[in-house]
């Protein structure tokens, strides 16, 4: 069993002893199990244990990285590390470091740890695959997917006194159904979380298999017709939408990550959407954005990546644009406090960026924005391949993906083309007009933390082309 | 004492048969190094190096596979490991319906041993912190001599080498060494510190293009000259008018031409998306909506041909055996316009076989399979993909094309459907031929975009690839696909290609 205080303990040791002025240990041990799913089966599964160990020093007034996943390695990276210290230039922004202990991470054990999570086996993630496939194989459904469970030991420790631990667990379940042979029938819903106990497999796959079934009786009825919403006409189209969370996770992850709207770094850089904008109205009044490691339904998070104590950040309170994120080092650049959003140190010269999204959700139900929606709307399961098209508009294209419906006249009217978007974000969420409960979603852009999101309806998105599925 | 790999693999592979595996092999990574430096404004702003190492065993029981790996590489943990990828075989076999079958190796294949250093001139590791920030810092210098208005320089130098070893209970044994190097070099312009509408223009790419070699590819990329171009590029598209919106010819430059014919279109050609097993993370594929017509179906025009293979001098795709014990191979995915092939795994091939109809079209694996690190499952991937070059110069292509033709430079943006045919692409940079007094000019067009159907209309609509001067190999270091996601370095090589009736826009097109 490896003792990580004692690790930390020796490069602490060894890098003050050769003279580094300040030193960080970030480190972490734990056991992962993954499996995917196709058609109900278990494939590629992984599974492992490791221990990752990054360090960063500050030599002579510059600052150098290491990151090592052995014990064997930590001597040769510490040398190394000190080998080429000496012929960087100096940086003064780099030379930067805390120089007190930051305050005790004190969050709830039982806030980032589920014991049962923890103690769960190959056999029971089996179950969960299992459980799934009673709900969709009865209908000739199939499922794909994945579910995995992880448990992990952080540790952080710097050399002006800083030292914070915490134990997490990690769990994430994807559904996608489909039609056996024609995978354009297709349904998505996804959760992610500490607990896998906690997950509402049962109330997913239902969802799943409820949207699958609408595809194949309209399909059966209308000679495999899906509707075209252009209506045989090109250009860019603009409809209501009621977009599933899933969708508007992948825009914010998006937005905050490729975009980086949220990062200091850019905000100051003049790059981001939100360059000179703080304090003004960005969105609608009722969108209310926090960076929220702490929620319950999520993944939380103690300390950031540079030890620092987690807090919650309000972004956007009632459209209103309100803060950015910043690391200690950004926030003593431009004269401010950070704001717990540390990234690791071979990461840091990115900037700060938020990871646990929470938008405050509403009252409104699905039943609900589909009755009230006259006019044709498209209710949106999820987006696929989002990209940033013009970072300083916020803007982002993508299709839509695992099923979209139209609805009118307060009805689903029954499955459509898929669509290709071209939309800026903030103004996307200039116009909303019901919002649901908000709840844990995986974005879909290769992320493990769930951001907590609700459905939202909003008018007028704007859509550019139809994704054409005919091959002659 | 040093370790015996060979040993320490037939221990893992010899207790999983004794297990009853059916097959297993293991991945050892004795050492993987990576050393990254970037620089922001003059500023060294990351120095980052990373060691791991360590050992994954993947067996086939009851049908099913198991998998384990961990980063202690010592001896001792070997039997743990091993019952713990039977464990997980067992769990996992609990799932399946049919039982998990390989397409045996060919009988030359089987037996062998490969023993592969990658070609390095100048051992990267080897140069000084001083020469590569000196070079870092002349770039930079450049771009701040070349234009007062670019605010934002950075630049970015990386190294990495690995070795591998791979036993299999095919008796296949690999040793294999990969050195790499990248860089890339930004320039972001803005006319005022409010300007909406900053442009940046990057060399070779926006983020770092990898190459197989050593030093030396950073030495054959000339940052330094290149950097005073883009600086002055960036500034010049301050002033360019948008890109205007409509049906036009155009000309994708070999840096964005890469990421579309030969990467994102190509991924369509993985055989796992073809056999719709991607469909959770990395979607399905254009071709499995013609499977039955491989080998007829009209893909493209006749100047379309595109070949993997892992044999290319420099391309991060290239080695002597995959990591299922497959030999490196040349694999025809598109003839002059007709859909030839795909990347099939010893595991695809035979459902792909039974869904083309029963015939043996795969008859041998394609030596695609690679796992990014020790703690991963293999899948398939990209090795080196080309697109074929034409018989037409550069230089005679610009002035075959018609006016208003728009030339796409480096990739901005990038975004394609599941089946990866409907696509949406948008550059750094756009030129638009136009006539000024008679005579063609080249003029600059801000935020270009361009959409597409790949599957019926975009490689059909292809009239010229340039010839082999104006290619480019490149190599993308951070492809990512599965579950946990893997991010894989894939090559990829084009000229500068001819395209007509493609729709353009603007990125900022329909504002409101």
């Amino acid at each position: 069993m490896r003792n990580a205080e004692s690790i930390i303990d020796r490069i602490l040791t060894e890098t003050r002893a050769r003279g580094a002025t300040f030193t960080e240990v970030l480190m972490s041990l734990g056991y992962s199990s993954l499996k995917r799913i196709v058609n109900g089966e278990s494939y590629q599964p992984s599974a492992g244990e490791g221990i990752s160990i990054t360090f960063s020093c500050i030599v002579d007034g510059k600052r150098i990285n290491a990151a090592c996943d052995s014990e064997d390695a930590i001597t040769p990276e510490i040398e190394a590390l000190f080998l080429k210290a000496p012929h960087l230039p100096r940086n003064p922004e780099d030379a930067f470091a805390p120089t007190a202990p930051f305050p005790t991470a004190t969050l709830a054990p039982e806030l980032l740890y589920d014991v049962q999570t923890a103690q769960m086996n190959d056999d029971h993630l089996v179950d969960v695959i299992n459980h799934v496939n009673s709900l969709l194989e009865p209908a000739a459904f199939i499922f794909d997917g994945a579910v995995a469970q992880g448990v992990t030991d952080h540790f952080f420790a710097n050399s002006v006194g800083t030292f914070q631990t915490c134990k997490t667990t990690n769990a994430h379940l994807s559904i996608f159904g489909f039609e056996p042979n024609d995978r354009s029938v297709s349904a998505y819903q996804t959760v992610a979380g500490k607990a896998l106990s906690q997950f509402p497999v049962e109330t997913l796959g239902r969802d799943v298999a409820k949207k699958l079934q609408i595809q194949r009786d309209y399909l059966t009825q209308h000679n495999g017709d899906r509707i075209d919403p252009f209506g045989g006409k090109t250009g860019p189209q603009r409809f209501d939408v009621i977009m599933e969370r899933a969708g508007w996770a992948g825009l914010l992850a998006i937005f905050s990550g490729q975009a980086s709207a949220w990062n200091g770094k850019s905000y100051h850089d003049g790059t981001s959407f939100f360059s000179g904008k703080l304090g003004t109205k960005v969105m609608g009044e009722n969108i209310t954005i926090w960076d929220d490691p702490f929620h319950s339904m999520g993944v939380p998070q103690a300390f950031d990546y540079e030890g620092h104590p987690k807090q919650k950040l309000l972004l956007v309170k009632n459209g209103i644009a309100k803060n950015v994120a910043y690391d200690t080092a950004l926030a003593h650049k431009y004269g401010t406090v950070t704001t717990g959003h540390g990234l690791p140190p071979s990461s840091r010269s990115f900037g700060a960026i938020p990871l646990h999204l929470s938008v405050q959700g509403g009252t409104a139900t699905i039943k609900q924005m589909i009755t009230d929606s006259k006019e044709p709307t498209l209710w949106i399961s999820t987006l696929h391949y989002i990209r940033a098209t013009h970072q300083q508009d916020g803007r982002a294209t993508g299709t839509t993906l695992h099923g979209m419906f139209l609805v009118k006249n307060g009805e689903v009217v029954g499955p459509t083309e898929h669509l290709r978007f071209d939309e800026s974000i903030p103004e996307a969420l200039s116009r909303v007009t019901h919002i649901t409960p908000a709840l844990p979603t995986l974005s879909g852009e290769h992320d493990d933390t769930p951001y907590i999101v609700p459905t939202m309806r909003s008018n007028e998105f704007r859509f550019v082309s139809v994704a054409d599925r005919t091959v002659r | 004492m040093a370790t015996d790999w060979r040993v320490f693999a037939q221990d893992c592979v010899g207790r999983s048969l004794h297990a009853g595996a059916a097959y297993a092999d293991v991945r050892i990574y004795p050492l993987d190094r990576k050393e990254g430096i970037q620089m922001e404004n003059g500023e060294i702003v990351s120095v980052s190096t990373s060691t791991t190492a360590g050992f994954g065993v993947r067996v086939m029981v009851d049908g099913a596979w198991g998998f384990y790996s961990t980063d202690e590489l010592n001896p001792n943990r070997i039997p743990d490991i091993v019952t713990q990828a039977v464990l997980n075989a067992r769990a996992n076999a609990r799932t399946r319906k049919y039982p998990v079958v390989l397409l045996p190796l060919k009988e030359d294949e089987c037996n062998q041993e490969y023993l592969y250093v990658s070609p390095c001139v100048i051992d990267p590791f080897t140069i000084s912190l001083d020469d590569k920030v000196r070079l870092l810092l002349a770039a930079d210098a450049a771009m701040a001599q070349a234009s007062t208005k670019v605010f934002m320089r950075e630049a970015d130098l990386s190294a990495h080498t690995f070795r591998k070893i791979l036993l299999t209970s095919d008796n296949v044994y690999a040793d294999q060494t990969f050195t790499r190097v990248g860089a890339c070099i930004n320039a972001t312009a803005q006319r005022s510190r409010s300007d909406p509408d900053k442009q940046t223009c990057s060399y070779p790419s926006h983020f770092p293009s990898v190459m197989q070699k050593g030093w030396e590819a950073i030495l054959d990329f000339d940052l330094v000259r290149h950097a005073e171009l883009i600086a002055a590029e960036a500034e010049m598209f301050l002033d360019a008018p948008e890109t205007p919106t409509g049906v036009r010819d155009i000309i994708l430059a070999p840096e964005q031409n890469n990421l579309h014919s030969t990467h994102e279109t190509i991924h369509g050609a993985e055989g796992d998306r073809v056999d719709d097993k991607e469909w959770s993370l990395a979607g399905g594929s254009l071709f499995s909506l013609v499977l039955d017509e491989i080998g007829t179906f009209r893909f493209g025009s006749d100047a379309v041909t595109i070949v993997a293979d892992s044999f290319t001098e420099g391309g991060v795709g290239t080695f002597a055996c995959d990591d299922e014990g497959v030999p490196a191979k040349r694999t025809v995915l598109v003839e002059n316009g007709i859909w030839k092939g795909l990347l099939v795994s010893r595991e695809n091939a035979i459902p792909l076989n039974r869904k083309i109809g029963g015939n043996p079209y795969f008859t041998e694996a394609s030596g695609a399979m690679r796992a990014a690190s020790y703690g991963n499952f293999p899948l398939i991937r990209m090795n080196n993909i080309t697109f074929m070059p034409g018989k037409m110069s550069y230089e005679e292509m610009r002035d075959h094309v018609p006016v208003g033709t728009i030339l796409f430079g480096n990739n901005k943006s990038w975004s394609i459907d599941p089946y990866r045919r409907d696509f949406q692409f948008g550059s750094e940079t756009g030129y638009e031929k136009v006539m000024h007094s008679g005579v063609a000019v080249w003029e600059p067009r801000r935020n270009p975009v361009y959409r597409g159907d790949n599957l019926k209309q975009f490689f059909r609509h292809c009239v010229a690839a340039a010839d082999k001067n104006s290619a480019m190999l490149l190599g993308l270091g951070n492809c990512g696909k599965g579950v946990p996601v893997q991010a894989m370095a894939t090559a990829h090589c084009t000229p500068h290609t001819w395209f007509q009736n493609i729709s353009v826009d603007s990125a900022r097109g329909g504002k409101r």
